[in-house]
């Protein structure tokens, strides 16, 4: 009996293992081949207060929360303008702070917020995060000289960097394989 | 009497559900060149409001071009936003002042940052 029971766990485990590995070269080929998808479901939020003259204002049709991350709130956008995400507060659900729609999905789609200052002239980002595709497994803050100077693990499709460092460059999204699946300038 | 109370009730609530008054305040290129004196930070690459409570600030473009404008918010001490990219035919885009943690009287600005100009639609709500 238990000798039966060990072998269905071992052969569970393998398959699940099996799964596990198809499962994400299949996101990572996604990701690579163009098919670009954001499979984070989210539930939909009553959306309040002012916001809601807002949404109607551009025809954008309620929210769906797809996680909270570092203090900020991640939503998908119900619209026929596209593919529409937005982020906001997480104490404020339902309460945009910016929306963004593309014409397509886009394997990044970025929320970078950038600031030039009297006290500190240039214009630079300081605030970087967004949705990223499925198949895409970390995204990297890289300098002009190509160095990685921070790294955000993608949990439920949203990419977030806490410490924007004024060197970063470019925006770089790499799949689990390491292999560079999207990049955009930052400044 | 009570009916001509509900009536106004009504109608007094769909006027605060409804649109707030919108301004399109630039509707064409921005690019090198363009001079809005309402701007403060980039005049002649930039177009503004003027000052205002504003609500929010949105951009619709027209159409692909392989142009960077920063859509955002701007004061005597600084200016803020997000970068409206080329990449992926980011086509439309709304803020509001406190995103960027700015409030009070602003400007809203649509700035043009590189690459080629940019047609478009820019209203700002107060």
């Amino acid at each position: 009996m238990h000798r039966t029971l060990a072998v269905v766990v071992v052969v569970l485990s393998v398959a699940a293992a099996v799964a596990g590995v198809v499962l994400t070269r299949e996101r990572a080929t996604a990701a690579e081949s163009g098919a670009v998808k954001v499979s984070t479901k989210g539930t939909r939020v009553t959306v309040t207060g002012s916001a809601r003259r807002m949404l109607r204002a551009y025809g954008y049709d309620g929210l769906q929360l797809l996680t909270v991350v570092g203090g900020h709130a991640y939503y998908r956008v119900r619209s026929d303008r596209g593919t529409c995400y937005a982020v906001g507060f997480a104490n404020s659900i339902g309460v945009p702070g910016a929306i963004k729609c593309w014409s397509a999905p886009s394997p990044i789609m970025d929320f970078t917020l950038v600031e030039a200052s009297r006290s500190d002239g240039d214009v630079h980002p300081y605030q970087v995060e967004g949705i990223a595709a499925d198949g895409i497994d970390v995204l990297q803050l890289v300098d002009d000289g190509g160095a990685v100077v921070a790294s955000s693990k993608v949990q439920h499709n949203v990419y977030q960097f806490a410490d924007v460092r004024k060197g970063a460059a470019r925006l770089v999204a790499r799949g689990a394989n390491g292999k560079e699946v999207a990049a955009q300038k930052l400044r | 009497m009570r009916k001509i109370v509900l009536l106004a009730a009504v109608t007094a609530a769909l006027q605060l559900a409804g649109p707030a008054s919108a301004t399109v305040y630039w509707s064409g290129w921005i690019t090198r060149g363009t001079d809005d004196p309402n701007c403060v930070w980039y005049r002649g690459q930039a177009a503004c409001t003027g000052w205002g409570y504003w609500a929010w600030n949105h951009i619709d473009r027209w159409d692909y071009y392989n142009g960077t404008l920063i859509l955002g918010f701007e004061n005597g001490d600084r200016i803020r936003g997000f970068e409206n990219t080329m990449y992926w035919y980011d086509m439309s885009e709304t803020i509001i002042p406190h995103w960027v943690n700015m409030g009070g009287y602003l400007i809203a600005h649509g700035t043009w940052w590189n690459g080629s100009g940019v047609q478009a639609t820019l209203d700002a709500r107060d």
